[in-house]
């Protein structure tokens, strides 16, 4: 508590660090996908890094002479190259210039080291080479498992509200350690985000989408809060369960350290991210990479992205938004003019999208051609139950039919309840849904007769199969309406004479229109 | 795979026929299940006049009432060749008017007790029954009698209790053997009486096979034992 107390007070004091001309910016960006010789290899610790620089570059303020990228290196690398850099900030420091250092590191560690390709760099170590920069600040960054022993502090939500940064504010001095997992979690990767959860979101945050204030900056505490609670939160749902980021400040200074001014740097088309709910922005369409993936939970957000197409997906709890935006290089675009196409759960479901749930249920009503000769056209009803998912949608029915006929000796009444599950194949097609499918069941048939005559009632259960066709018109707040089609062949015993009995396959037409939900 | 899902084929059919059970269903010519059955072989009968259905029916005969009441069940019959089976259904009881009253106050009796002769006819009139004045000779609008029973006779009982079933014995009113008739549709065999003067009798049996003959046959025979009533 009281670590957590100090490290409140750290960022609370903190000052401004005016990425201006008096300011210089290094980093040393590592990534290793190979580890130990035990350990299974990670997808995207190279590709974290490559967009870690790339993010700098664009939006930090770093130059590219002033950042190191090691791509699998050796731990002997790892300790050359810091020293090199940190012998050329000595360098090329003077008084009136502000210093940054950033180490970021993604790939292997265990509680003690950091993993390079079999071999191993203590933390202790890590940690006193970036501390012990003459840069004014040193910031620390490590996405890997354990990596909260590089923080040596627990906590893992900082306070708020930052105090505004004074633009006349000194600049921050000290040093700074952000991990991605508490000591004892697991880093994890996303092939969905196709990165690391933590990574992923604190480009995210980079980008614009943590800045809180909207003062334009994005400050190392909004950064680190924004990667936090997404990584939390993306986290939540995993097999390796829930990851902690945790941070450690000794920052001295009344501002935050501002890590990335999306509006200002190299030429950015900016997205305005207007409502709730979760963001997924692709370049060019809906399979291109992933850019950017950002939560927005009521105020709105601006996200600074390279110039170009971008498919975007707005997720809400009961449905989604989906439309295209092109960002020039000057220019904030507000999603909220753009004309986006909403899109229930039900499409998004069989369109391979990871939704939670994607069900609905409707009521049916419709006539039925007779299933026994010289009966009525049953009238109909059902009850309907669907699951969608990517490759079909399954569907659970109950229905009731009803149907008589009137004879010289007696009358009858045919009342039979149908239980049939299946599987449609869906397509869709601007608001209609197509689909066709396959279902196997049952009718439990009760026969009643009215008449003088001696005729005990009789009941039978009666398996069905039923080929469908389907048409659903998408109605808004996930209602929809449709109209079905089934052919259906039942196998029954009839009796056909005094002492003969026969069995039969009759081929009935359903045909039914119904009202429902999608959830 | 083709084999695979040969075998998933299968082993659903399977299983859907076997979840098949229960009581078979009826269509709209189901008439109800028969309350009683008569089976037996048309052995000959007499020729016909036109080309019409020919029935097999028990023709209730109330030999107790002023004026005879008849009424017919009937089932169709194949008359191409001779012997032929039939099987008659009857899914009706007979209409009270067509039963005999047993019932006597003094005697404290209660019941009703039908007779119903099982014939073979042309339906000329195409009513599905048998039209007849009941005059010997046919008179116009009778339909055709072809054939009948010699030796048995169809029997409805309502109502069979100890008392009636006491009188038909003491009294050999009808039946030899009224201790084997039960509440609804029997089955008797004619039994000759002995003696001119007496009537011939009736006696309770099992369902058995029921030899029809033409009415030439019958008008021919003199050792038939027809005159019960």
């Amino acid at each position: 508590m009281l670590v957590r107390v100090i490290g409140i007070a750290a960022v609370v004091m903190f000052s401004a660090l005016k990425t201006n001309a008096m300011e210089n910016r290094y980093a040393l960006l590592v990534g290793a996908n190979h580890g130990d010789s035990g350990e299974t290899p990670l997808r995207y610790a190279l590709d974290d890094i490559q967009r870690m620089g790339e993010t700098l570059r664009r939006l930090g303020g770093f130059l590219p002479d002033n950042m190191v990228i090691l791509e699998e290196p050796s731990a002997d690398r790892v300790r050359d190259a810091l020293a090199r850099l940190n012998a050329r900030i000595r360098s090329e420091q003077s008084a009136q210039t502000n210093t940054l250092l950033m180490v970021f590191y993604s790939g292997h560690a265990d509680a003690l080291s950091l993993h390079l390709k079999g071999t191993h760099l203590p933390w202790d170590e890590l940690r006193n080479q970036t501390a012990g920069s003459s840069a004014t600040a040193r910031i620390l960054v490590v996405d890997a498992c354990r990596s909260g022993q590089a923080t040596r502090v627990k906590g893992t939500k900082l306070t708020e509200p930052f105090a505004l940064p004074a633009l006349d504010a000194p600049a921050p001095e000290g040093f700074a350690v952000l991990s991605s997992t508490t000591a004892g979690e697991s880093a994890q990767e996303s092939d969905e985000l196709g990165s690391s959860f933590f990574t992923h979101h604190f480009l995210a945050a980079l980008h614009g989408v943590a800045d809180d204030n909207e003062d334009g900056n994005v400050t190392l505490a909004e950064a680190f809060q924004y990667a936090s609670d997404r990584t939390v939160a993306s986290t939540a749902s995993t097999m390796a369960g829930l990851q902690h980021p945790t941070y450690f400040y000794d920052l001295k200074g009344r501002a935050d350290l501002v890590l990335s001014r999306p509006g200002q740097g190299e030429k950015l088309g900016g997205l305005k991210l207007s409502g709730s709910g979760q963001y997924l922005i692709r370049e060019n369409g809906p399979h291109g990479a992933l850019a950017l993936e950002a939560n927005i939970r009521n105020e709105p957000r601006t996200a600074w992205l390279k110039p170009g197409r971008y498919f975007i997906q707005r997720r809400l709890p009961e449905r989604f938004f989906e439309g295209h935006v092109t960002l020039k290089d000057v220019g904030v675009i507000d999603l909220a003019q753009i004309d986006m196409r909403t899109i229930e759960y039900a499409q998004l479901a069989r369109k391979g999208g990871q939704v939670r749930k994607a069900f609905s249920v409707g009521m049916w009503a419709g006539a039925e051609t007779p299933v026994l000769p010289g009966f009525s056209f049953p009238w109909t009803t059902k009850a309907s139950f669907a699951w969608d998912m990517s490759a079909v949608t399954l569907d659970a029915n109950l229905a009731l039919m009803r149907s008589g006929h009137d004879g010289e000796a007696l009358d009858s009444t045919l009342t039979g309840i149908a239980a049939a599950i299946g599987a449609r194949k869906v397509f869709d097609v601007g608001a209609f849904a197509l689909s066709g499918g396959l279902k196997i069941g049952g009718v439990y048939f009760d026969q009643r007769y009215s008449g003088k005559r001696l005729a005990p009632p009789r009941k039978r259960l009666a398996p069905i199969v039923d080929a469908l066709v389907r048409s659903d018109v998408h109605l808004p707040w996930g209602f929809f309406v449709g109209l079905e089609s089934t052919l259906r062949v039942s196998y029954l015993r009839q009796k056909t004479g005094l002492f003969s009995v026969e069995a039969r396959t009759p081929v009935q037409g359903i045909f039914l229109a119904g009202i429902g939900k999608s959830w | 795979m083709k084999t695979l899902n040969t075998k998933i084929l299968t082993v659903v059919g399977v299983t859907l026929i076997a979840a098949a059970c229960g009581d078979d269903l009826t269509d709209k010519t189901y008439q109800g299940e028969p309350r009683f059955v008569v089976n037996g072989v048309v052995q000959s009968l007499d020729a016909s006049t036109a080309t019409v259905d020919t029935f097999v029916g028990v023709v209730w005969y109330n030999f107790a009432k002023n004026g005879d009441t008849i009424s017919t069940q009937v089932a169709s019959v194949s008359d191409a060749s001779f012997p032929s089976e039939f099987t008659l259904a009857l899914y009706d009881e007979p209409a009270s008017e067509d039963l005999n009253d047993y019932s006597d106050a003094e005697r404290g009796t209660r019941g009703y007790v039908g007779t119903g002769f099982i014939v073979a006819f042309d339906d000329l009139d195409g009513d599905g029954s048998l039209t007849t004045s009941g005059e010997m000779e046919p008179a116009p609008g009778d339909d055709l009698l072809r054939g009948m029973a010699p030796g048995h006779i169809a029997i409805f009982a309502r109502d069979v209790n100890e008392t009636l079933r006491t009188l038909l014995a003491q009294e050999n009113m009808l039946i030899v053997n009224p201790e084997a008739m039960v509440p609804g549709f029997n089955l008797a065999r004619t039994v000759c009486a002995e003696g001119d003067e007496a009537f011939d009798m009736l006696e309770i049996v099992p369902n058995e096979s029921v030899p029809l003959e033409s009415m030439e046959y019958i008008d021919n025979n003199d050792s038939l034992c027809l005159n019960f009533t």
